[in-house]
Parts: structure tokens; C-alpha cells; sequence
């Protein structure tokens, strides 16, 4: 059985979307009957990756998507920007990494939040995709 | 909308009622160091039980302000984290650095006040506690 | 000529008899086998009667799988062991054989196929049955390993603001990651300011569960609590020191003991006696 269940989507154009989309992924998280410590990691990992969005990309989209998969639950999170792209993902995965003005991107940590965590990006095209699957219960 | 700072004698108390933006965090810390500066208060006491995601930027936020606090003779007490929000920034291998912390008002209170008295200009015969850069205000 | 299907049909009650013989010579006949082959084999003639191919996986016979699916899960639950299951099912065709032979000895090549479509329904059925039973079981070991998650991590208040979680077993990384949870929500619960984790009872400390022992303890500390572990065997002491596990901002004691008079110095509090 595999299917996607349920997905929303938030355009992240403010500091107020950043809030919204982890929001929303906290609810999506609760809506599968996850716990509250993966609802924080899964929200922590989006907010992270949503303001990337925002001040990297000038603002784009964040698709939240969960379905079921063999006993599992499966929640997809896409982040999409059309700005520059990250220049060099190997560095901006290695801890410590910031852009120029001592902020950075927040990657490593949300890797360590979720299952997985893929990047690809270009000029023009950034898509960072995040997932956690846990057990149904 | 802004983030009241309330003053209770020494103490200025601020409690953040909902999730915020990254502006409204900037403008929080802006406000305290305003706040600190204007009065003659010695500690900050934030509570943040209702805050259910702090993530890096937050987490920088946070103890940057307490930092730069400290560098003007007052200390921050950050009060009601969240269980599974502290988890979280472990995991991701994040920490506040030398912040004070309290599980809620009334303990983050009691911890101010005790490191504020330790560190009393007339009280040299009490036990003194360790204080990154004690004595900046004196 | 007679099909496969009509020749179960008629034959249904010498069949169901054969059927329950061998099992019962088996050991595995009770009282609920009769209806229930009986079921399954009025199930298997529907099938077989319909125009499909005689393919377990066509629809036809999803009816007939769905309802062996079922019989084999139920019986993983019931405690029967997985041979008897299998059993059950294949019995059908040593039982089936002689009304086969009766209906079609006069064209043996009929006879062949009919009977070579019989027994890859069956061994088909079995493969189910056997999946099924499996799935069945590792569902019971799933729930029950997760019931001894829950009851295997107690944390208790033992004093004002002291709480006390004891661990005994090994703790492997879902363990850990509910030993964190379960102590970190407990100091939130009670406002502890001190809490002891004990883990005497913890045969094996390597790399991985002291990495998160000293997670929890900077967590704790970001709530404002402190955690005193407790009881690190000579082994363990020995594995975290070699593996170079840096423990230096953990606050440990020797004994459980010891713990808890540290926690009482922290909260500045003593036990005297009376008088």
C-alpha cells in the first residue's frame, strides 16, 4: 500500500511563512499520531530549511506530504526556491558553515533531526527534501 | 506586535506567549539591552514555556542577548523550555552557551537573585559564584 | 466431463473427512477445525468454479486468500506453531486425491492436470498462509516490545524536587532515545531541579549510549535541572575511558547513594537524625 494520504503546501515569502510552514509540519506530525519529540524535531528541521528558503532564495514554497507505507508512516518535506543556489553543499553540510554574514545555514542540524535529508540545487533551482518515517502505531 | 518587558525591582521580566518570527526575536533582544540599559535592573528573566520550536537562529538569539547582557552587568535566566525543545537542539548539536536556566519563574527568580547577591558589590564575605566578566557594572 | 470444481463439490463431505483424519493423526484436529476447513474448502470451490485462470493471485480468488489470511493470522495469535498451520492447508491435497483418481481415471491426462492444478492452488495457499502467520507474529513481538518499553523505564519522585529513573537491561538506541524523552518530560512534570539516573542494572555503557547519557544531561541543563548518573560499573568506567568518551560535564557518583546525598548538597538540604 503506498499512496499519499494527505499534503500542504506553504509559500514562504515572509519571516511569518517560516513560522507557518513549521507549524504546519508539527501538525502534519500529530496528525499521524507522532510524538511530541518528533513533531519539535520535524518542526525545527523545517523552520531551519524554510528560512534558507527565505534568505538564500528569496522566499519560495515548502510542500508537506505524508502517506503510509507498509506499517510505516512516511512524512515528505520539499523546500523550493528559484534563487542563486548553494554554491558548494558539500561545505554548507559541514558543521559551522555560514554564508558570509555568520549565520549558517542551519543544514547539519536539521539532517540530524530527520531520517534523511537530500539537497539539490543550482542556479536557479534549489530543492532541499527532508523525511522521517516511523513506525504506525 | 511587541514583546511587553515588565519590571519587577531588579529584575526585568519577559515571557514570549507564542512562536515568533525571527524579526520579532531581533526586536526582543533589541528591547531587552534598550530595557537593561535604561533602567537600573540587573537581571532578565525570559520565559519561554510557550515557545515550541527553537531552532538555530532562536538558539543564536538566545544567547547572544544573554551574552551581550552580561557585557553590560546583567544576567539573563532563560525559564520553561520545553522538555522536547531541548532535545532537539542536543541533537542538532546545538547548546546555550553559558546561559542560566531555570525550569520556571519562580526557580529562574531564585537563581537570579542568588547570582546577583553573590556577585554584590558589599557582599565580599559571601561565597562567591564563577562570573565570566564579573565586576563589569561595578 | 466433470471440472476440478464440481468434483470437490460432490465430493465435499468424504473430502472434509479424509482431511480431518490426517490432521487428527497429526495432532492437530480440535473442535474448530471442521467448520473451519469446511469454509475454506467451500471458499476454494467458488474459486475454481469461476472462469478465471486457476491463479491464486487472480481475483477470483481473492475471497478464498483474504479468508486464509485471516485463519493463519488468527491462529500466529492464538499460539499455534507455524508447522500445524501449514499443515492444515496442504492436508487438503493428500485428501482430495482419492475422489480426484475416482472422477477422472478414465483419461489420465485430464486426471494429471486437474490434479497438477490442485496442488499449485494449494502450495500457492500455503505460501500465504506461512507469510501470513509471520507477519502475524512479528505484530505480536512489535506490540509487546513496545509494551516493555513503556513499563521498563520508571521514573519516580524521591524527594522535593529529586527524581530518580533506574535503568536495568541493555539499552540500545531506541531505549536510549525513550530513556531521554522519559527523563527530560519527568524533571518538566515534577520541576525537579536534581535528577539521578541509576544505571547500576546496565550490564554493557558503550559510545553510543554514553553519546546519549550526555545528551540528556545538557538537555536537563538547558531546563534548568542537573543529572547525576549513578553506579557505572568498573567495566563501564573502564570502555568510556579507553573509547575516549568525553564525560568531563557529567556529574556521576560511585553509588546510588552517593547520588542522592549529591542531590541534596545541590539543593542545599540535609538529613539529620532527630534529637
Amino acid at each position: 500500500m503506498r499512496g499519499t494520504d494527505s499534503s500542504s503546501v506553504v509559500l514562504i515569502a515572509t519571516p511569518e511563512d517560516v513560522v507557518r510552514a513549521r507549524q504546519a509540519g508539527r501538525m502534519a506530525a500529530a496528525a499521524l499520531g507522532l510524538g511530541l519529540a518528533d513533531q519539535t524535531r520535524l518542526a525545527t528541521a523545517i523552520s531551519e530549511i524554510a528560512r534558507n528558503a527565505l534568505h538564500y532564495g528569496g522566499g519560495g514554497r515548502c510542500e508537506i506530504s505524508a502517506c503510509q507505507e507498509e506499517g510505516h508512516h512516511r512524512i515528505t518535506v520539499q523546500v523550493t526556491d528559484h534563487g542563486p543556489g548553494i554554491p558548494e553543499i558539500e561545505r554548507a553540510m559541514s558543521p559551522g558553515f555560514s554564508t558570509g554574514n555568520s549565520l549558517g545555514m542551519g543544514l547539519p542540524g536539521a539532517a540530524k533531526l530527520v531520517d534523511s535529508l537530500a539537497i539539490e540545487s543550482r542556479p536557479g533551482l534549489t530543492q532541499v527534501t527532508l523525511a522521517m518515517r516511523r513506525k504506525a502505531r | 506586535m511587541r514583546i511587553p518587558i515588565l519590571r519587577l525591582g531588579d529584575i526585568l521580566l519577559t515571557s514570549i506567549q507564542s512562536d515568533i518570527t525571527d524579526d520579532q526575536a531581533l526586536t526582543l533582544q533589541v528591547d531587552i539591552l534598550k530595557q537593561l540599559g535604561d533602567s537600573r535592573a540587573l537581571g532578565v528573566l525570559l520565559d519561554i514555556t510557550a515557545l515550541d520550536v527553537v531552532d538555530s537562529y532562536m538558539t543564536r538569539i538566545l544567547s547572544e542577548t544573554a551574552r551581550m547582557a552580561r557585557l553590560m552587568g546583567g544576567e539573563v535566566v532563560i525559564t520553561g523550555m520545553s522538555p522536547m525543545v531541548a532535545l532537539s537542539l542536543i541533537e542538532m548539536g546545538r547548546d546555550l552557551h553559558d546561559v542560566l536556566t531555570a525550569l520556571d519563574v519562580e526557580q529562574g527568580v531564585e537563581k537570579l537573585k542568588r547570582r546577583l547577591d553573590a556577585t554584590g558589590d558589599e557582599d565580599d564575605d559571601r561565597p562567591r559564584c564563577e562570573r565570566g566578566s564579573a565586576n563589569a557594572r561595578d | 466431463m466433470k471440472t476440478l470444481s464440481d468434483v470437490l463439490s460432490l465430493h465435499k463431505d468424504k473430502i472434509i473427512a479424509a482431511w480431518i483424519d490426517r490432521l487428527a493423526e497429526a495432532g492437530d484436529g480440535d473442535s474448530e477445525t471442521e467448520p473451519m476447513i469446511r469454509e475454506l474448502l467451500e471458499r476454494l470451490i467458488r474459486a475454481l468454479k469461476s472462469d478465471g485462470p486457476p491463479d491464486i493471485k487472480a481475483p477470483t480468488f481473492h475471497d478464498l486468500t483474504k479468508h486464509m489470511i485471516e485463519v493463519s493470522a488468527s491462529r500466529a495469535r492464538e499460539g499455534y506453531s507455524p508447522s500445524s498451520t501449514g499443515r492444515l492447508i496442504l492436508g487438503l491435497k493428500a485428501a482430495a486425491d482419492s475422489a480426484i483418481a475416482a472422477e477422472y481415471s478414465a483419461d489420465p491426462d485430464r486426471w494429471r492436470r486437474e490434479s497438477a492444478t490442485l496442488s499449485e492452488v494449494i502450495d500457492g495457499l500455503s505460501i500465504l498462509t506461512f507469510e501470513a502467520f509471520m507477519r502475524a507474529r512479528e505484530e505480536i513481538i512489535t506490540r509487546q516490545s513496545d509494551a516493555m518499553l513503556e513499563i521498563s523505564t520508571p521514573s519516580l519522585l524521591i524527594w522535593d524536587e529529586v527524581v530518580m529513573m533506574p535503568l536495568v537491561g541493555v539499552i540500545d538506541t531506541a531505549r536510549a532515545q525513550h530513556i531521554m524523552e522519559e527523563m527530560l518530560n519527568a524533571i518538566s512534570r515534577e520541576q525537579a531541579r536534581v535528577a539521578i539516573l541509576d544505571v547500576t542494572g546496565v550490564p554493557v555503557i558503550d559510545t553510543r549510549v554514553a553519546l546519549h547519557l550526555t545528551n540528556v544531561v545538557s538537555a536537563a541543563r538547558m531546563l534548568g535541572a542537573e543529572i547525576i548518573v549513578t553506579g557505572f560499573s568498573p567495566e563501564a568506567a573502564q570502555t568510556l575511558v579507553k573509547l575516549d568518551v568525553d564525560l568531563r560535564t557529567m556529574r556521576t557518583r560511585g553509588t546510588l547513594r552517593a547520588g542522592f546525598a549529591e542531590a541534596l548538597r545541590l539543593l542545599q538540604c540535609q538529613i539529620r537524625p532527630i534529637g
